[in-house]
């Protein structure tokens, strides 16, 4: 649905385009809180963090 | 622009404690978070709303109420709240009218679950996500909050919950719909009439609408008239004028009431704490914590309700189909297995997520707007009014209001 919560905790990672779908145009850092915050507090459980090996 | 602005109709309709919000319980003035942590305490859902729990008697008219013949229950702990409004499958926002109950107008999307929820809400969604903070700022909020800075700059003190914080948000959106100043008000009034108005919207928008779909512009109404949704069978079409209205009805009620009462409540909550304000001086951009922090702490719209669509078992309490529940998101907010010192207002605690613009797939839609006005408006106040502080002379101002809560008055010395 795009509601821009990830895109408001973490502007410089997340951002929501034209046809309201979230795109990653930043790094995600390991460790970075707001990360964790944005995939938390994403009104429609829409984002899932993978920690890879 | 702010000089057409009738000061004392904006004095009634942007005062708590007047008959329009009456219904509201605007003039409640005991401190409900006492009663909520209780409530909490003791359980993560009761029976009964909240305002009986309060000990409110007056008449209430809000999402979920009055609704007598149903069955009333309340949460009050983050988990059960969130949950309640994430889930739009056990907990719906319209169901069929019992006799006597009237019938949920369901052209706006306030009142609609699901798919077509969905649909609907994906049409505006991108006019308000964080990246069109800058559209909205160049085009209506900037001139805004300059004209009404201008009106006031000179005087001693102000009442800046009237003559600032409640003209920014309906000049904002009215200015996106292009209905001119003079006009605002009278849109205000008929949206906050409880239904009895329903005709100044239409006649004033109608003629709006047609231009738009004659040639579109860089504005709202632009937006939801080249809207396109695609019908169960497939087919593709644009808005009627009829959903325009709706959307728009929803825009003017939702967005011009609660950011008013909101950036008051977060000017006067600054204005209260020099350590944060002294942090907002130095550095603009604080004011983000601020604004998240009066949000967590005291929401303007504390409660929202949603029908139960079948009989479930709830926080150990077993609700019946077709029963009212309502997320006590003030409670929800001060849970204290989410934050330290939850009823403290501190804007210099780590962020993390509230639920003061709701959540799940009704999480309030203009939020970034709001934050957007908030931010430029307290900002610019700050800029322009370096020596701004509350006028120690006038009454000391008081959070009121029951379903809708707000400052009583921000008065403020500017210099």
């Amino acid at each position: 649905m795009g509601t821009g919560t990830c895109a408001f905790t973490a502007p410089d990672v997340f951002d929501v385009d034209a046809s309201g779908r979230v795109v990653i145009i930043g790094t995600v850092v390991e460790g970075d809180e707001r990360i964790r915050e944005a995939v938390a507090g994403c009104p429609m459980d829409a984002l899932r963090l993978i920690v890879s090996d | 622009m702010a000089e057409l602005l009738d000061r004392e109709r904006i004095r009634t309709l942007f005062d708590l404690r007047s008959d329009v919000y009456a219904s509201r319980g605007g003039t409640f003035a005991v401190d409900p978070n006492p009663i909520f942590r209780r409530m909490r305490e003791t359980g993560p859902v009761h029976p009964g709303a909240p305002h009986e729990v309060l000990g409110w008697e007056g008449d209430v008219f809000f999402q979920g109420l009055p609704y007598p013949q149903r069955p009333h229950f309340s949460a009050y702990d983050y988990d059960s709240c969130a949950a309640i409004l994430k889930d739009d499958g056990r907990f719906v926002t319209n169901v069929p009218p019992r006799p006597g109950e009237p019938e949920l107008i369901n052209a706006s999307i306030l009142f609609m679950d699901g798919k077509p929820h969905r649909h609907y809400r994906t049409l505006v969604q991108p006019s308000f996500v964080p990246g069109r903070a800058v559209w909205w700022l160049e085009n209506w909020i900037s001139q805004t909050v300059a004209a009404l800075i201008e009106v006031f700059e000179h005087d001693r003190v102000v009442d800046l919950n009237v003559e600032f914080c409640a003209p920014i948000p309906v000049l904002t959106i009215t200015g996106s719909f292009g209905i001119n100043v003079e006009e605002a008000l009278d849109v205000r009034a008929a949206v906050t009439s409880n239904g009895q108005d329903g005709s100044t919207l239409p006649r004033i928008l109608a003629p709006i609408v047609a231009a738009r779909r004659e040639n579109p512009g860089d504005d709202l109404i632009s937006v939801l008239v080249q809207a396109e949704i695609t019908n169960e069978d497939g087919e593709t079409q644009r808005l009627s004028d009829h959903d325009v209205l709706g959307f728009a009805l929803l825009l003017l009620a939702a967005g011009s009431g609660t950011t008013w009462k909101q950036m008051g409540i977060t000017l006067l909550a600054l204005l209260q704490h020099q350590d944060a304000l002294a942090a907002a001086r130095e550095d603009q951009a604080f004011l983000r914590n601020v604004i998240e922090e009066s949000v967590r702490w005291t929401p303007t719209d504390p409660v929202f309700a949603r029908f139960v669509a079948e009989d479930c078992e709830f926080g150990g309490v077993d609700i019946p189909a077709g029963a009212v529940v309502h997320a006590c998101l003030a409670a929800a907010n001060r849970d204290p297995s989410r934050w330290e010192r939850p009823d403290e207002f501190d804007p210099f605690r780590p962020y993390k997520p509230h639920i003061g613009f709701g959540h799940g797939p009704h999480t309030c839609l203009g939020m970034h707007l709001a934050r957007t006005e908030m931010s430029h408006g307290i900002g610019a106040l700050l800029e322009r009014f370096p020596r701004m502080r509350l006028d120690p002379d006038a009454p000391v101002p008081q959070l009121v209001g029951l379903y809708e809560r707000g400052p009583t008055a921000v008065p403020v010395r500017l210099s």
